[in-house]
């Protein structure tokens, strides 16, 4: 029951700890059968022999030593148990965050950020309680008592069978509280869920709920939900209680029954007094494990609901079979789209098509400038050439070598990427700007710090370069944010560029600037710019008109503007003029 | 500790159901004790062949104690789920009406998150609620017991009571505090591993382009893989330290009952004990310590709970930025006269070293419209929390149509000026739902009609389920086109006096922005006007321009006046002319 299949797979290279921590667990039940038995011998002395402290002397010893026993059994089966659950840990956490890399940015992109993060920290955590100690008392359920109903059957047959008869009435209500606990933990989930789901729509509503007058009575609202939520879970909290309360009831009463019927028995002198106090001490025991199950069953339930979103992911994270290219990077290569198509996919649904039968060349030393509405299919081109997405049609080539038979890795070490947004990272700005080659000179950063325009505003950091960034640190306007990104991008000094509007969000004062440098950056090398402002266009030595995700003409701004009526369109939308 | 009075405090309010969950966690420990008693007294009696009238007694204690103590446990778990659930519910009230003041000002400043405040008030308040379970009644049903099985023993000899309670209270005490003190340095490391783990999946996942593109991919890949090993590691080592503790309490429980076997076996030979007594006497030492059991876990949820609860005061001891008037005026009327009037103006975010708005003179008399332009990072927006009193200026004042605007009660000045804030943001819920909370009392007639100038009367009556229609988490089971029209017909149903557009077309394509802007003045013509924006679009309609720059207003005037003046207004206009759509 609830032996999770993947899970169980996944515990499979840990299985030594595992079967440790199952041995220690047994010889503890071992222990505890030879401590009963001492205790119940060395009062018999005591009770009816009269024997005094010495007489025993060795008994109590080797009960001591028992105790002591007992006690590092418990730890080791503990200790062993907890190096497989964070083995297991470990290896999920892994195996999900390397699915999600493999997926690449543009599909990671569409999960959300705070559940995956959830699930990777807190929800991989949540199956310590499952490893730990789920699946070992699983095991052990069995074990200890089998050991224990041998041992009494073999001192007192009745009290043995009393035991053996009682025990599968304890698999039968753990069953039974099992589809309780079941569908209550699963409907709490949702509850839960939901109430969460009210919570942050609350928190980040509750601008606008004060906007529209309303932040005072979303709040009472807040407190009827929560008062709904508590009678619903104690309504389904009363069924499992009750459950548990039968369950306990089994073990108890047969304890109690087992004490009367040896009583009535040693009464009619049909059985020892120490027979029957060794088999009273042991009768809890039989139960102890079960019960134990019972109570790792809860916590081991919330691993399994954790773990199968894990799962999940996993299974959507495999990367489609590519083979894997060993060819190198041309050094200073033609790139070319032949004929690429790409389709993003849709959960549940037709692929979106994004590209059609592109055509498009960068010369090795050539700025390419890409123009169209949104929704053209700029970003789509900038991510194939980044290799963030493979063509679903046609092919991408650099000096004709099709782009499959080179390792996006490699690929990318010839390309650098300015971002309209690029993401910060938890750490110091240097670290950030950096990124791009981590082994640069200090005169690489100021050159390329100098050439972004990005050395006055990080001087008016706090801390200047090393200022951190994230949770506490400083905020950044857009338009520093652009300059970080050029900083990057020029620290890398890579053949190829790929850049999205690098003026867009700048001051209009910065813009001139902005413009010269980059004007500098695109020397000598090969460029592919999205553009949205003229100036940009005009860097270019070609512009290629993109429509539909068609590429509907191309040449310099001069051609276009005489012959191409989408271009005429994208330019005068505002009446600007060359 | 002046947290833990806190909470305690706040337990205060449930002290009988309290009360009673502590009162049924003795009996039903007092019941276990009561059955490994009684049958040990049992089976010792049985030995020493009486009648069975004598053994009647006993034969009921051990039925009754079998039944009584799940009985009890049942009770128990009923009573302290019920107080716990009620906590829970009372924290997160609490904690809401706490946050409302703050949002959005103090918010802004502290920068907190909505995923950590959802984790306050989710995960921390859970882990407080616990608090009773977990923390505060097993101690205190520890001590009964304690007692009262020192009581047991006490009858048969005051020495083995000595014995007893000692040991129980060495372990009661020095197992959870040691294996505490032990783990805690871990359990910190653990902490500050974990939320580095977390950062660094957050940067993987949303950082993964510019990782990709940098080249950096694999060198993130074996930042996590580091993280997540030596936070496993660490985890393995608290659950090693857990486990001590679970092997102490297993060994002090045995070690207590030998203790007390040994003492009491002299006695057996000076008769001043019974054979009996001696089985009776180690089952009840044994069976008692059931109650020390939970305490090396309460020990360290305690720990926990403070860092929780500290998290989530945090939040409630947060100074909101604004107060609301204690004596308010009522509504004012707008006709003729400045509807808003800014007098000297300063505002300085809290912390900043810069004035975000600098001598900030503005009056726009009822009916007029105004834009407000400027470069990003202007103030612009700032001028707009002013006059909704998210802040207040830290020098000047505000007057609505002619009274100071903190004369007014939050609830009223929100009712004169409305805004149509940059983003949109619907809830989850139906369109009626989402409409209905900007006028909780307008009937079918007045959503129609709303619904009906803001062009989304037809969509609406063309869904199967109409105004019934689920329009899902923020309203994403809209068009980008019919969130935004919901959320204008919210401010068209408010009808204010006094409307602030926040970048109206903000995500627009050119082509769009200017139809947009033209049908919103349209549908606000006659209302007092103030656009925030930074796109210069049909300006030629607006009865006056405040540039701003750097907080301070630097040209005013009419969309020809300025562009004659060839300063930052032509630079903006000009700058935008090169755009492409």
């Amino acid at each position: 029951m609830h032996l999770d299949r993947r899970l169980l797979d996944l515990a499979r290279p840990h299985r030594a700890a595992l079967i440790v921590s199952l041995a220690f667990g047994w010889l503890g039940g071992v222990v505890t059968v030879v401590q009963a038995w001492l205790l119940a011998h060395i009062i018999a002395a005591v009770f009816l022999s009269g024997a005094d402290r010495a007489a025993v002397a060795s008994e109590l010893g080797w009960l001591l030593t028992m105790i002591v026993m007992r006690a590092m059994f418990s730890w080791a089966s503990d200790a062993a148990a907890a190096h497989a659950a964070a083995g297991v840990k470990h290896e999920i956490r892994n195996q999900v965050f390397a699915g999600l890399m493999d997926q690449g940015p543009v599909a990671a992109g569409r999960s959300r950020t705070g559940e995956l993060v959830t699930l990777l920290t807190d929800g991989v955590e949540a199956l310590d309680a499952y490893v730990a100690s789920y699946l070992p008392q699983f095991a052990l359920a069995m074990a200890i008592p089998l050991t224990v109903a041998a041992v009494v059957l073999s001192r007192d047959l009745l009290s043995g069978v009393v035991l053996v008869l009682t025990a599968p009435l304890i698999p039968v209500f753990m069953y039974l509280i099992g589809r309780t606990a079941d569908a209550r933990s699963r409907r709490q989930w949702l509850d839960m869920a939901r109430l969460s789901a009210i919570f942050l729509d609350t928190i980040q509503g509750l601008t606008t709920l004060k906007i529209l007058g309303r932040s005072r009575a979303q709040i009472e609202v807040i407190g009827e939900v929560t008062d709904a939520f508590r009678s619903s879970s104690m309504a389904v909290l009363r069924i499992a209680f009750l459950s548990a309360l039968v369950l306990e009831l089994v073990a108890t009463l047969s304890v109690a029954v087992v004490a009367v019927e040896i009583g009535l028995r040693l009464l009619g002198g049909r059985l020892g007094f120490e027979s029957a106090f060794f088999v009273l001490l042991l009768a809890p025991e039989f139960y102890l494990p079960m019960r134990r199950l019972g109570a790792a069953f809860h916590a081991g339930m919330a691993g399994i609901a954790a773990s199968s979103r894990l799962f999940e992911i996993l299974e959507e994270g495999r990367p489609t079979a590519r083979v894997p290219g060993d060819r190198d990077m041309p050094s200073d290569p033609t790139i070319a789209l032949e004929d690429v198509s790409f389709a993003y996919p849709v959960d549940g649904g037709e692929p979106r098509p994004a590209l059609d039968g592109v055509s498009l060349t960068i010369d090795d030393g050539e700025t390419v400038a890409l123009v169209g509405r949104s929704g053209a299919g700029k970003t789509t081109v900038a991510r194939l050439l980044l290799r963030f997405i493979e063509p679903t049609g046609g092919r991408l080539t650099a000096d004709g070598v099709d782009a499959a038979a080179i390792q996006p890795e490699v690929w990318r070490q010839r390309v650098a990427w300015v971002p309209q947004r690029p993401h910060l990272f938890a750490g110091t700005i240097e670290a950030n700007i950096r990124l791009a080659r981590p082994a640069a000179s200090a005169d690489e950063m100021e050159t390329a710090l100098r050439a972004a325009r990005a050395e006055e505003f990080i001087a008016g950091l706090p801390d200047g370069m090393a200022t951190r960034i994230g949770e506490r640190g400083a905020k950044l306007s857009g338009g520093q944010l652009r300059r970080l990104a050029l900083a990057r991008a020029w620290l890398a000094d890579a053949r190829i560029l790929i850049l999205d509007e690098p003026a867009e969000d700048l001051d209009p004062r910065l813009r001139a600037e902005i413009d010269e440098s980059l004007k500098t950056l695109l020397e000598g090398r090969s460029a592919l710019v999205i553009a949205h402002r003229l100036p940009t266009v005009k860097v270019a030595d070609r512009i290629v008109v993109l429509e539909s995700g068609r590429v509907v003409d191309q040449g310099s701004h001069r051609e276009l503007e005489n012959r191409c009526g989408h271009y005429r369109g994208l330019v005068h939308a505002r009446g600007g003029s060359a | 500790m002046s947290t833990l009075f806190r909470l305690l405090r706040l337990l205060s309010v449930f002290r009988w159901q309290m009360a009673a969950a502590v009162a049924l966690g003795v009996v039903t420990i007092g019941s276990g004790i009561g059955l490994m008693g009684t049958a040990a007294f049992l089976i010792s009696s049985a030995a020493l062949r009486p009648s069975v009238a004598e053994l009647q007694v006993a034969i009921v204690g051990v039925r009754f104690f079998g039944l009584s103590r799940g009985v009890f446990r049942y009770l128990e778990r009923l009573v302290s789920h019920d107080v716990t659930l009620r906590l829970l519910g009372r924290l997160r009230r609490w904690f809401f009406r706490a946050l409302e003041p703050l949002v959005p000002a103090r918010a802004l400043e502290l920068e907190m998150r909505s995923s950590d405040l959802l984790t306050r008030v989710v995960t921390d308040v859970e882990s407080l609620q616990e608090l009773f379970i977990r923390a505060v009644a097993p101690p205190l049903v520890a001590v009964v017991v304690a007692f009262g099985a020192g009581a047991i023993l006490g009858a048969y000899a005051p020495e083995l009571a000595v014995v007893f309670v000692l040991a129980f209270a060495a372990t009661a005490v020095v197992i959870p505090l040691g294996t505490l003190h032990l783990g805690r340095a871990i359990a910190h490391q653990l902490t500050s591993r974990r939320s580095e783990l977390a950062a660094a999946v957050v940067d993987g996942i949303q950082g993964m382009a510019d990782l990709f593109a940098s080249g950096q991919g694999r060198s993130q890949l074996k930042r996590v893989d580091e993280l997540s090993r030596s936070s496993s590691f660490l985890r393995e080592r608290a659950a090693r330290i857990e486990a001590l503790g679970v092997a102490g309490v297993t060994f002090a429980t045995h070690a207590t009952a030998w203790l007390v076997l040994v003492s009491a076996i002299p006695m057996v030979e000076e008769g001043r004990m019974t054979g009996v007594g001696v089985a009776v006497v180690c089952l009840v030492a044994m069976a008692a310590f059931e109650a020390v059991q939970p305490l090396p876990a309460a020990a360290r949820g305690l720990s926990e709970q403070l860092a929780a609860a500290d998290r989530v005061f945090a939040i409630l001891d947060v100074k909101p930025a604004v107060s609301d008037a204690e004596d308010p005026v009522a509504e004012a009327r707008m006709d003729g006269g400045a509807a808003v009037d800014l007098r000297g103006a300063f505002f300085t975010y809290p912390g900043a070293d810069r004035a975000a708005l600098s001598e900030l003179d503005v009056e726009i008399a009822a009916g007029r419209r105004v834009a407000v332009v400027g470069p990003s990072g202007a103030g612009k927006s700032t001028l707009a929390h002013l006059l909704l009193r998210f802040w207040d200026p830290s020098q000047g004042e505000i007057r609505l149509a002619g009274r100071k605007s903190i004369e007014f009660s939050l609830e009223t000045l929100r009712s004169m000026v409305g805004v149509l804030p940059q983003q949109t943001d619907l809830f989850t819920g139906t369109i009626r739902d989402n409409l209905l909370l900007a006028a909780p009392e307008a009937g079918q007639t007045e959503l129609d009609g709303a619904a009906r100038r803001v062009d989304l009367l037809e969509t609406i009556r063309s869904f199967p389920d109409g105004w019934e229609t689920w329009i899902g988490e923020h309203g994403l089971q809209l068009s980008g086109g019919q969130r935004r029209r919901l959320d204008l017909a919210r401010l068209v149903l408010r009808d204010p006096p006094v409307i602030v557009l926040d970048e109206p077309t903000s995500g627009l394509d050119l082509i769009s922005e200017g139809r947009v802007m033209r049908s919103l003045l349209e549908l606000f013509s006659g209302r007092t006007t103030i656009l925030i924006t930074h796109r210069l679009v049909v300006m030629e309609t607006f009865d006056e321009i405040l540039v701003l720059d750097e907080g301070r207003i630097v040209e005013r005037g009419d969309h020809l006046e300025l562009l004659a003046r060839n300063g930052l207004y032509r630079q903006l206009h000009d700058e935008q002319r090169l755009e492409l759509a």
